[in-house]
């Protein structure tokens, strides 16, 4: 039986993300798919504070929601943001549940994982692999990048909600 | 206010996080990557192709006149074009696999493909 609690908090986390989403999408940018994720701060909270449905829940409707803020839903682009979002969020359930690495080490595994995804999908529909050798070395440094940042905003995030709740316990 | 100060159980980054950052290390290995062949195209249409490691010189006869290329020790540059801005000649010489030469005024490309056929050829 879920409880309401956490009903509220996945509506609250996947409001929250799909508004990052649209919002990202109004920073200029030099290419469509250079984009920082900032959504995915909070898939990624959801994941390790929560658990793998609450993640999946969280992920898919920022790419729902968010396509449509940002008026994107129904394209291509859709498709690789549900594809990668999905993928990544099992692959960093795995690393979390393994308890060897920390939260860069699982957030950059997640970034690296969604842009390998969305390069093969995007080979598979629209193009030949061999035209994104060479844009995959740009990708791959961008999503380290990414990653290593959302890592750091979500470890900030997770100890300001860890300590926001002893305190609420431990008063009440 | 002494529990707020409460060890956190999250580990912003562990030992082993690193191997993440591997694919990184193996892209900029690969970066460099030596040419086998260099292939000469005049107006768009490919006219010759040398290895590398041949040493000539010898001229191309394009829109404004001949120019002369020369491939050294593994090294192609245009030694000499009848262009006005000679922007190729200041190019100097290329040696990596990707790598081009371009002189548009005369209409001649000098390009670096591997021994295979790659994502540059097709």
């Amino acid at each position: 039986m879920v409880s309401q609690n956490k009903i509220g908090r996945i509506i609250l986390l996947s409001s929250l993300s799909s508004i990052l989403y649209g919002i990202e999408s109004f920073i200029p940018k030099p290419f469509p798919f250079l984009r920082i994720g900032l959504g995915n701060i909070l898939v990624l909270f959801s994941i390790i504070n929560m658990g793998i449905t609450s993640g999946i829940i969280v992920g898919v409707s920022k790419s729902i929601i968010g396509g449509l803020l940002s008026g994107t839903f129904l394209t291509p682009s859709t498709i690789l943001s549900i594809t990668g979002t999905l993928s990544s969020i099992v692959l960093m359930f795995f690393l979390k549940n393994m308890k060897v690495f920390g939260i860069i080490g699982i957030s950059t595994a997640g970034s690296i994982m969604n842009t390998f995804v969305q390069v093969l999908v995007v080979s598979f529909i629209f193009t030949g692999l061999s035209s994104l050798i060479y844009l995959l070395k740009t990708l791959l440094i961008f999503s380290t990048i990414t990653g290593v940042i959302i890592g750091i905003i979500t470890f900030y995030l997770l100890e300001s909600f860890e300590r926001r709740k002893y305190a609420i316990e431990s008063f009440s | 206010m002494q529990g707020l100060r409460k060890k956190s159980r999250y580990h912003i980054i562990k030992p082993l996080d690193i191997i993440f950052f591997f694919p990184l290390l193996f892209l900029f290995l690969k970066t460099q990557e030596e040419g086998k062949k260099v292939e000469i195209f005049v107006d768009g249409k490919i006219k010759y192709i040398y290895n590398l490691n041949d040493n000539r010189t010898f001229e191309v006869e394009g829109r404004l006149g001949n120019s002369i290329i020369e491939i050294k020790e593994g090294k192609v540059r245009m030694k000499y074009s009848p262009c006005p801005d000679k922007l190729c000649m200041k190019t100097g010489y290329i040696k990596n696999r990707g790598e081009s030469i371009i002189c548009v005024p005369n209409r001649v490309v000098i390009r670096i493909r591997g021994d295979d056929i790659d994502g540059i050829t097709e």
